[in-house]
């Protein structure tokens, strides 16, 4: 039965600080920039206020607020910060010693580009960058999947036979900063949802005391490493029950929570999408089907671990795959394209793929951009 | 309970990494007439590989050479010059 809930008007960031809210973390260290700043600084009201029992640590940059996020995912109790951008380049080293030492903080980052030149819109080139982290990352495309996926996240990571961080990623500015519709459900069903962080993946003991990290010869690290690839595959199907149970409960859902489709199953031409580029190209399908196209689209929701056996089910389907990507690896292609190319390549799927690089630096793409691409390609 | 993933800890225990006084270039030799058994090369030890010094029996410090890599940290910080550091070999 799904529990009742009450529409708020609010922020992307204020989603993601609400979901952290109800998921009760027990301690937050966060060096907040822009544009995720309002995440945290909701978070240290809420403290302030006493709605929520948490340590907050300020610290004196975000390399400090990862390795202080570190240290209380070690301890063993539940562990949420918040970060963006140049933000997020600083902890860098952090970033890959939490995938690779497998602690599942959350830790929502608001995609905005990397500099130079400064500017404060929204890319994915700053997640991207942390594609092989050891981090679930799934990009949302609205406020309120923001809310769903930051509480999803919780009880995903945790899980013992996952224990993997979680990035859920937020357009900068456009979901960041933009008031949006957010169904909240009330607090003590959302913390039922996540549970209790109680049998933690690791838990400081002074009986038995441990060293994390230290000198490890190839062969042990080699098996790490497995695990952790392991641990991805086996998130694949986490993310779908916890998604489906959230479903359940609260009403909402993403496609199967790895990959949502969008239209008919069979298309002539389908755009593929992350982010809020996705619920764009839902407006764009509608209009150019209302001209008469046979067109879809598919968001890929969760990117780590990629949903390789969907999109191969998918795009068996479909005759002409268009990604529009909103990151560039340099020197070769668009991130999404590339992976969804190699992967149609490797199960044998002639399915045609061709993509662009839209939305750099927060370039608008509206439906119009994207009617354009789709027309032009239809006509190819 | 569910079986967690495979981490990069270590318990604390005698030669985990092999006996890395192999790696040793120089190595700390002890003239016991100049030791006053003061210890403060045995807490300066960063590998534990010194013994300890007893006063009641008046014998020096004494090294696990198993373990001594061979830094040379006491010979610095010996108050009485009685430890010197010598070649391998010599």
């Amino acid at each position: 039965m799904v529990v009742k809930q009450e529409t708020k008007s609010m922020t992307g960031n204020d989603a993601a600080s609400y979901a952290a809210l109800f998921a009760k973390p027990d301690v937050i260290a966060a060096y907040p920039i822009t544009p995720q700043t309002t995440i945290v600084e909701n978070l240290s009201r809420f403290v302030d206020e006493g709605k929520l029992e948490a340590e907050f640590v300020i610290v004196e940059s975000e390399h400090s607020a990862l390795a202080a996020c570190m240290g209380a995912a070690w301890s063993g109790v539940r562990t949420f910060t918040a970060t963006s951008s140049q933000g997020l380049l600083y902890m860098a080293e952090n970033v890959f010693w939490t995938g690779y030492g497998r602690l599942p903080i959350i830790m929502p980052v608001v995609n905005r580009c990397l500099a130079p030149g400064w500017n404060i819109w929204p890319d994915f080139q700053d997640s991207m960058a942390f594609r092989d982290a050891g981090w679930i990352q799934m990009y949302t495309k609205n406020n309120q999947e923001v809310f769903d996926t930051t509480l999803q996240a919780f009880k995903i990571s945790e899980s013992k036979d996952i224990a993997l961080p979680s990035m859920p990623c937020l357009d900068g500015f456009v979901i960041s900063h933009t008031t949006g519709q957010v169904d909240l459900p009330d607090p003590e069903d959302a913390f039922e949802f996540v549970g209790p962080y109680d049998d933690p993946v690791i838990a400081l003991d002074v009986e038995n005391p441990w060293a994390y990290g230290s000198m490890t010869g190839p062969d042990q690290y080699s098996k790490h490493r497995r695990d952790l690839m392991v641990a991805m595959e086996r998130a694949k199907k986490k993310i779908i029950d916890v998604h489906k149970e959230f479903e359940e409960r609260f009403g909402r859902s993403y496609g199967n929570g790895l990959i949502e489709p969008y239209g008919d199953d069979e298309a002539d031409l389908t755009l593929v999408t992350l982010g809020t580029i996705g619920d764009e190209a839902h407006e764009a399908i509608d209009r150019l089907k209302a001209e008469g196209h046979n067109v879809n689209a598919l968001r890929v929701r969760t990117f780590r671990p990629f949903p390789v056996e969907d999109i191969v089910e998918f795009a068996k389907k479909n005759h002409k795959l268009v990604v529009i990507d909103r990151a560039a690896s340099f020197g070769h292609d668009g991130p999404l394209r590339i992976e969804v190319e190699a992967v149609l390549k490797r199960h044998n799927v002639d399915t045609s793929v061709s993509g662009k690089i839209m939305g750099l630096g927060g370039e608008d793409v509206p439906y119009s951009a994207i009617i354009d691409l789709a027309k032009k390609e239809l006509k190819e | 309970m569910t079986e967690g993933p495979s981490l990069p800890i270590l318990y604390p225990m005698e030669g985990v990494a092999g006996k890395t006084g192999e790696w040793r270039t120089f190595y700390p030799v002890l003239d016991p007439d100049l030791c006053i058994k003061c210890n403060i090369c045995w807490k300066y030890c960063p590998d534990h590989a010194i013994y300890r010094a007893d006063r009641e029996k008046d014998e020096p410090i004494s090294y696990d050479y198993d373990y001594c890599k061979g830094c040379g940290i006491c010979a610095q910080e010996c108050p009485k010059s009685a430890i010197k550091m010598v070649p391998q070999g010599e």
